[in-house]
Formats: structure tokens, C-alpha cells, sequence
């Protein structure tokens, strides 16, 4: 049964009607439209669809709708601001981190979670940081890079 | 869009809310903490309930005492809590480090201790380590409130003594005596993001060169994670050495039940297991007499 969901979407107030039994994944792709987030395991073992849920790196698919009243929610699609890229976006491309690009959007939110919170991360702690996040493309070398140039530019 | 997992979704404000809702709704509802293990069987059909409790509003987030003089935490406190709590790094790293290492990150932020305890995988992080720890858990139903010893709390794979009317609130973790060590040593197939292939929780309290007091807890080798007792007998009041404590890894591997499967097979992970509780009792004896 629908119900009406507030909350706040990459800085803007939203308010619409979804199941609040469906996932967040699902209502954001689906009712939402906003498809930077990617649905792939649902199982949150790949990190794909990772938002930012009141500040902390999770998976969408886990999260059910109910659980987004009241949240301060951010998807790839609300990190960049006002038309400039994020440092983070920056560090991705300057280090070639993304192939195909699908898992891009959910290592992206991991990264500016990580950041935040640890912001002089050592090698093994951007590892550790990562491995709820898995690509089938890069082999993972140009996304740490990504993250280590990211610390410096977040520094600098 | 995909269907929605259940019809309905309850958000009770306080435990006796959700208490109500349960002895109505008994057969008919799930409870849902973190949704970290939920989700997926509700996906998979292994569980269809009609409705679901939402239990993440209720004040069940909560870390309070301290190691020293007994923990109690409440059951909807998240893995990621644990891990950075600083009164359980200094005090109890063990339990910190065996939060930080389910799933990952991600799963971290959501995944319960609750939940880990009432999935009651025998694999479970949490559930093999608390039992070594002699965690207590307290329920809370129509009929009130009572406390189980975690050895007592597991009836079989994924099974547990909970009743559909009650809920999980708390965690209780006994007064660690001041020279204690422990250890928590999960041996999984991938670095991260895996299940427990073996999990071996020790918690010892020597008495000069004696050993005092020994917790062996085992996970993922039988149908529930389990305290070798033999082995913890055959330990207890002796001086520690080699002889004795294979003697007691003889005694505890005795007890497990090892199975063969896509991931390993049985002789793997018996030899594992010895391994595993060799390296555990001299890490926790190690983190007893020196630094922790």
C-alpha cells in the first residue's frame, strides 16, 4: 500500500507517493528517475547501487522505502554542484578509474563517504574501505589511484 | 518497478508497541532491524510474510558500561557502531574487530548485532565470538521480559528460542576481568565480503603461567556455533603448553561436524579448524600477558 514519502534528494525537499515495501533502489531508478544509482546484485554484495543515507555510504537495495522518510538522501546525480565536478569525479577521470562505468556511480559514494570520515586514509585502509564495492572492469589499480589523487586534491 | 517485498510496513516507537504488533500479527510478520539478511530472503521467497516491524525507530541503539565492568548493548546498535565505538576498542578490540569484518562497509552501516544474532547463521561473526565472551541476550514479548545465555539461545541452523511475539533488545556482555585476552579469527575464501568458511572466538584468563578460565567458541563447523566445553576442561587450571592444548584442539575438533560443499570440503576444513584454535588460544594468552 502506498504511502507519501518526505524527504530530501540531493538538497532539494521531495515528496511523492511509493510502497514504502519497495526498495530504495527501485523508487529511485523507477518512480524517481534517477538512474545514476545502478541496480545489479540486489543483494548488497557489489556496492552498485550505494547512496548516501543521512550521510552514511549504503545500499540501496537494502534499504526499503519506508526507511527514506525524513532522510537526507544524495545519488551520483547530486555530486556535482552547480555544474562543477566534484574533486572526487575530478580524481576518477584524471586516473582513468572507469571502463564500462556501471559500478562507477556506487564507488563514487563510497569514496565521498570514506573521505569524509577519514580523510588521511593509508593504502591498506582505502582498500578495506572499497570492499563493499566490486568491478568487473578495471582491476581496481586506477580506483585507488582515483581515491589516493582525491585525498590529495581534497587537501589541497 | 518490482513489487514490493511485503504489504505492509509497521514503525512502532516504543518496544511495547512492537510487542503488540507482534502478538497480533504472530504468523503473519517479520521483524526487520537492519534488513541486511532479511532483504535478500524476502527477495528470494525463503520468507513471505505478510507484513513487516520495523524495528530501527525504536531506542535500541545504545553501548553502555564499559568492558571492565559489564557491557549491555542494545539490539538495534549497527556493526559500523561497534566497530568505532571507542569504549569497545580500548576495552574489548576483539569485538570491535569482528564487527568490522561483515560484509562490508556498506552492510555495516545497517547490519545489527541483534540481527546477526537472531539470523543465528552457525557462521555468524558476532554469534561466535559472544559466545566465547558468555554473552547474555534479553527478550522482550507479551509476557514480559527475559534473559537467555547465548548457549542457550541456538536450537539449530538459523533457529533460535525467540518466539514470534517477542524481540530482541539487548546484549549483554559480562564484567571481563582485567588480565583477560581474546581472540576472534574468521577464515574466509575471499579477503573480504565472505562467510565465515571456519570462525574460532577464544577468551582467556591466566593465572600466572596457569590458564584460569578458557572460552572456545566455534562457528560454521557444525549446525550452531558452539563453546567446545571438553576442550575448554581439559584446558582450565593447567599450566599453558603444546601437549595440552592439542590435547584440547583434539577435543574441540572432535565436536565439530565438518561438511563437504561447493566452498571446501570436509578435510579442509577440519585441518583448518586445528589451525585456527591453535592460533587463536596463543593470540589470546599473548594479548593476556602483554598488550591487547
Amino acid at each position: 500500500m502506498k504511502r507519501e514519502i518526505h524527504c530530501k534528494i540531493n538538497g532539494e525537499k521531495r515528496t511523492f507517493r511509493a510502497d514504502p515495501c519497495s526498495t530504495a533502489v527501485d523508487v529511485l531508478r523507477d518512480h524517481l528517475y534517477l538512474t545514476g544509482t545502478k541496480s545489479s546484485c540486489e543483494t548488497g554484495d557489489c556496492g552498485a547501487c550505494t547512496i548516501l543515507w543521512n550521510g552514511k555510504a549504503v545500499n540501496a537495495c537494502l534499504l526499503l522505502a519506508n526507511r527514506m522518510e525524513g532522510a537526507e538522501i544524495v545519488t551520483i546525480e547530486g555530486v556535482m554542484k552547480r555544474g562543477r565536478l566534484d574533486p572526487v569525479q575530478k580524481a576518477f577521470i584524471e586516473e582513468d578509474a572507469a571502463q564500462c562505468g556501471f559500478c562507477t556511480p556506487g564507488f563514487i559514494m563510497r569514496v565521498k563517504a570514506f573521505l569524509n570520515e577519514n580523510p588521511s586514509p593509508s593504502d591498506e585502509e582505502i582498500k578495506n574501505a572499497l570492499a563493499g564495492n566490486l568491478c568487473r572492469c578495471t582491476g581496481y589499480i586506477d580506483i585507488i589511484a582515483a581515491v589516493k589523487n582525491a585525498v590529495m586534491k581534497l587537501k589541497g | 518497478m518490482k513489487a514490493p517485498l511485503a504489504n505492509d510496513i509497521y514503525e512502532p516507537a516504543t518496544v511495547a508497541e512492537a510487542v503488540d504488533l507482534l502478538k497480533e500479527k504472530s504468523d503473519s510478520a517479520c521483524v526487520i532491524a537492519g534488513g541486511t539478511d532479511l532483504l535478500p530472503w524476502l527477495k528470494d521467497g525463503v520468507l513471505a510474510p505478510e507484513c513487516l516491524v520495523d524495528i530501527g525507530g525504536l531506542p535500541l541503539d545504545y553501548i553502555k558500561g564499559s568492558p571492565a565492568k559489564g557491557l549491555q548493548i542494545g539490539a538495534t546498535t549497527t556493526m559500523k557502531e561497534i566497530k568505532t565505538s571507542t569504549s569497545i576498542k580500548r576495552g574489548l578490540p576483539v569485538l570491535a574487530s569482528a564487527a568490522g569484518q561483515v560484509g562490508g562497509p556498506q552492510t555495516q552501516e545497517l547490519a545489527t548485532i541483534g540481527g546477526n544474532l537472531c539470523t543465528a547463521s552457525p557462521a555468524g561473526n558476532l554469534v561466535t565470538l559472544l559466545l566465547a565472551l558468555e554473552a547474555e541476550v534479553k527478550l522482550q514479548g507479551p509476557d514480559g521480559e527475559r534473559v537467555v545465555p547465548l548457549k542457550e539461545f541456538f536450537r539449530g541452523p538459523k533457529q533460535t528460542v525467540l518466539e514470534k511475539t517477542e524481540i530482541m533488545i539487548e546484549v549483554i556482555i559480562p564484567p571481563l576481568p582485567k588480565k583477560y585476552g581474546a581472540d576472534y579469527i574468521k577464515f574466509t575464501l575471499r579477503r573480504e565480503m565472505d562467510i565465515a568458511l571456519v570462525g574460532v572466538a577464544v577468551m582467556v584468563v591466566p593465572d600466572g603461567t596457569k590458564i584460569e578460565k578458557i572460552r572456545i567458541s566455534l562457528g560454521a563447523v557444525g549446525p550452531v556455533a558452539f563453546l567446545a566445553e571438553k576442550a575448554q576442561e581439559i584446558l582450565e587450571g593447567k599450566k599453558y603448553s603444546a601437549e595440552t592444548i592439542e590435547e584440547a584442539v583434539k577435543a574441540a575438533r572432535d565436536r565439530c561436524s565438518f561438511i563437504s560443499d561447493v566452498r571446501a570440503d570436509a578435510q579442509y576444513r577440519c585441518d583448518v579448524t586445528a589451525v585456527l584454535l591453535r592460533r587463536a588460544i596463543a593470540k589470546a594468552w599473548q594479548s593476556a600477558k602483554g598488550g591487547k
